[in-house]
């Protein structure tokens, strides 16, 4: 347990009478890429703001690097590179000016590498920050911190603004640095970025941990949807529970949707109906995170989820 | 046409919603000060004849000549016109002081709701919601024509209340809020040539030093040079005396033209940018920026340095002026034997004057260490202290590091003051006896800056939103040193502002009790700051 690069537990902060975090849970272990996912407001940047040692925390328990994240906070950054999601620069300083400032006196900078970042992402060092665009902007940052030597990289919206072509060099940077073992907590909304870069999610909604996960098992939490037609009526398939959506087009046609916790039971009751023709499609991904990100969702029960993905 | 003006109506309120403490603390408190002149001024002379036997307007003639001899006066309030009655004697403690800051009023107000909302890019939003590229100038000069409109309305009021003719009242509130105007003008064109809020704002206050500055020369000395400043304009009407009319004209057009510039200029910028165009800078940061101190040192080094060149000019502009006041009393004898009749030798005199100018001169370099302590402060809202304070910079080096600035800068700025003052005499009288104690004599000052230092450090350390605090104390000082006597405020009060107690050299010597317990106020403060600020959170950008 103690060995985590991130270990969170408990977790809460409050702002005079507004309760940001409320026992947010949140482990990353070494060398893993965790998404770190939750609707604005959520409280994904407070939590990162503790981690940063930038905000006091009320109780719980946080470690980073087997350190305290506030008491150790000067030791800790020089082993952490941290990319904040709204980068505000001094606007009478260069690019490169900033890039050396974050990186010298945080967690060090590789020439060759800073030289190499700067080449990829395609940044203009010698410009005025005042200039820059919001995406140059958050290049500063993000060559400051892939040009350092961090183990632990903690990155808040890195590529908020950027365009599709620097996207993908980011996530080329990021595959990087997991063959290279380093820890990354990764907070993004960009669905597809978190898809191809992440090997765990953990979702928090209203300051709190709603799920944990491999992708492929939180997947396995929501619903198939299913088209079928049987040779007798298909209308009973709708008394079954954990069945929603249910729209028969005629007597032996339907679709419907079905959580894969009861995929076996209603393909037994769908088999003894006579099956002449499925079609089934599993969850995207924008609806594993709309389930979890839609505010007034009573469908959502978060102990039978938590029960079965063993939280 | 019409189009380049749509949507002022909604940019207004918007200005009175974003506006609706700032503006409406500004005009009370420039209210306050100009109705409390009146109303305290007429009871202490009233009292003054009774206990004489002499009628009120005699009392008067009576302090007119001494006011008459007294370069200092001269220098911060203006020109002695008719002094003799109670009407210029009011508009004259009014005074110039009280132009500058009705122009400090008005450049404010246009910095906040120009360039310093395009730079939080609110413009942006603003202007590509149908609004037209005139419409922010058109709204902000609405607002600053109703902010000095009632106070020039106020100041007639006040002084009709106090029995006086209307006609020359409302003369002399017109003065005021045509000068309010000129720089509330001023401000706009400066906000469209310089890039930066900060730099803009800095160029409107120079305006204002500069416009002030001369007019004390002139006034001073007597010259011609007073009728190239507004404030000079103004106080040129004279409207309880030899009237004339033609500076309201004078100021008219300064505003109008100043006015067009400014809406000339802005179709030929982009929004967020200004008509000086940029280079680009090195492509790596020197050594000596990539440190805790070397970082503040490079975000603090324009300002200060800015600030010390300011306070040098003033201390230049009245270092110029010692000589002439000892020719004006030498020159006049009927002065003379005023002075003997009081008991003041002219010596007490000139001393009396570079006394009063060095307590100025740290007054004002009061306002750039507060400026300078609560640089961190806006760091902080802008969210760059956040990427420092996660790269290995520790809560205590980061602060520490524009507070030790902030400390030295304190003797640097008197200094600069001081040794421009010794310099400009020295050029005059072609003779430096008189510099080593002039440096001296600024130096005794520094203990004051370092209290507001440390008060403010403190502030800043409990919690962000406090900091604030230092500049309403710096208010209160301020009041306390030019309006204490006329607003007749109880000794403690007075006694609270650290200026009543370090302002005496060269008229009496400076005793060790008052520089050490501002001192340790200072230093107090910083160390207290600093450990309160290791242990609070740091807030979110605004």
């Amino acid at each position: 347990m103690t060995d985590a690069a991130i270990h969170i537990e408990g977790l809460d902060k409050s702002f005079g009478a507004t309760k940001a975090l409320d026992g947010l849970n949140l482990v990353v272990e070494p060398g893993q890429v965790m998404g770190f996912l939750g609707p604005n407001g959520s409280g994904k940047s407070t939590t990162i703001r503790v981690l940063m040692g930038l905000l006091r925390h009320d109780a719980g328990h946080v470690r980073l690097l087997g350190g305290d994240p506030w008491v150790d906070a000067v030791a800790l950054h020089r082993r952490i590179a941290y990319v904040p999601g709204d980068v505000n620069l001094w606007p009478t300083m260069t690019g490169g000016e900033i890039i050396d400032l974050y990186g010298r006196l945080g967690s060090g900078l590789d020439p060759k590498r800073r030289a190499e970042m700067i080449e990829r992402f395609d940044l203009d060092p010698t410009k005025k920050a005042r200039t820059y665009s919001k995406g140059n902007r958050q290049k500063v940052a993000l060559v400051a911190a892939l040009a350092g030597s961090a183990d632990l990289f903690i990155l808040d919206e890195p590529t908020s603004g950027l365009d599709p072509l620097m996207e993908s060099v980011f996530q080329d940077a990021v595959r990087e640095l997991v063959a290279d073992d380093k820890t990354v907590l990764l907070s993004s909304h960009i669905l597809a970025e978190v898809e191809s870069l992440c090997d765990q999610v953990t979702i928090i909604r209203e300051g709190h941990t709603v799920e944990t996960g491999t992708l492929a098992e939180l997947r396995h939490l929501t619903e198939t949807k299913i088209e079928v037609t049987t040779t007798q009526p298909v209308a009973p398939i709708a008394e079954l529970s954990n069945v929603s959506a249910f729209n028969a087009s005629d007597t032996n046609h339907a679709t419907f949707s079905v959580t894969n916790k009861a995929l076996p039971i209603v393909m037994e009751q769908l088999a003894a109906l006579g099956i002449k023709g499925i079609f089934s499609q599993p969850p995207t991904l924008e609806e594993l995170f709309m389930r979890h990100y839609a505010i007034d969702d009573d469908a959502i029960d978060d102990e039978a989820i938590d029960d079965e993905v063993g939280v | 046409m019409n189009n380049s003006f749509a949507g002022t109506g909604t940019l207004l309120r918007l200005i009175g919603r974003l506006d609706r403490i700032k503006l409406p603390m500004w005009l009370l408190g420039l209210g306050f000060l100009i109705a409390i002149t009146p109303l305290s001024l007429r009871g202490i002379t009233n009292a003054e004849a009774e206990a004489q036997g002499i009628t009120p307007e005699a009392a008067l003639a009576q302090q007119a000549t001494l006011l008459e001899t007294n370069g200092a006066t001269i220098a911060l309030q203006g020109p002695p016109n008719a002094i003799d009655t109670f009407g210029g004697r009011y508009a004259f403690e009014i005074g110039a002081f009280t132009f500058a800051i009705i122009g400090l009023m008005n450049v404010l107000l246009v910095a906040r709701h120009t360039r310093a909302e395009e730079e939080t890019g609110r413009t942006e939003m603003v202007r590509s919601a149908s609004v037209g590229a005139w419409s922010s100038i058109a709204a902000v000069s609405i607002a600053a024509i109703l902010a000095n409109a009632f106070l020039a309305a106020l100041t007639t009021a006040v002084f009709a209340a106090d029995g006086l003719a209307i006609g020359p009242s409302a003369l002399f509130g017109a003065s005021l809020g045509l000068a309010g105007l000129v720089f509330a003008a001023t401000a706009l064109v400066f906000v469209q040539v310089f890039e930066y809020g900060r730099a803009a704002t800095g160029a409107s206050l120079a305006a204002i030093g500069l416009a002030f500055g001369i007019r004390a020369i002139g006034d001073v000395q007597g010259s011609w040079l007073s009728l190239v400043s507004p404030i000079g304009w103004a106080q040129a009407i004279d409207p309880f005396g030899d009237t004339v009319y033609w500076p309201l004209l004078v100021l008219l057009i300064a505003i109008v033209a100043s006015f067009g510039l400014a809406i000339a200029l802005v179709l030929r910028r982009d929004v967020g940018a200004g008509l000086i165009a940029q280079r680009p800078g090195p492509a790596e940061a020197a050594p000596s920026l990539l440190s805790p101190l070397g970082l503040a040192w490079r975000l603090q080094r324009n300002t200060l340095t800015w600030w010390a060149i300011g306070l040098a000019a003033l201390g230049a502009t009245y270092g110029s002026v010692i000589s002439t006041l000892d020719d004006l009393i030498a020159e006049n004898e009927a002065m003379l034997e005023a002075l003997e009749q009081f008991g003041i030798s002219p010596d007490a005199l000139r001393d009396g004057f570079i006394t009063f100018i060095l307590s100025m001169i740290a007054l004002v370099a009061s306002g750039g260490i507060i400026q300078s302590i609560l640089r961190p402060r806006g760091e902080e809202n802008t969210g760059r202290a956040e990427p420092i304070l996660s790269a290995g910079v520790s809560r205590r080096s980061w602060l520490g590091s524009h507070l030790l600035l902030s400390l030295i800068a304190a003797p640097a700025f008197m200094l600069a003051g001081g040794a421009a003052m010794g310099v400009a005499d020295a050029a005059v009288v072609g003779s430096f006896t008189d510099f080593g104690s002039l440096l001296w004599a600024s130096l005794t000052r520094v203990p004051a800056l370092w209290a507001f230092a440390g008060v403010g450090s403190l502030l800043y350390g409990l919690a962000k939103r406090l900091s604030f605090g230092v500049w309403i104390a710096f208010g209160i000082v301020v009041l306390v040193f030019m309006f204490g006597e006329v607003l007749q405020l109880p000794d403690w009060f007075i006694d609270l502002s650290p200026l009543t107690h370090l302002t005496n050299t060269p008229l009496d010597a400076q005793g060790w009790v008052a520089p050490m317990v501002a001192t340790l106020i200072g230093m107090a403060g910083i160390v207290g700051g600093l450990l309160a600020f290791s242990q609070r959170d740091l807030e979110s950008p605004t």
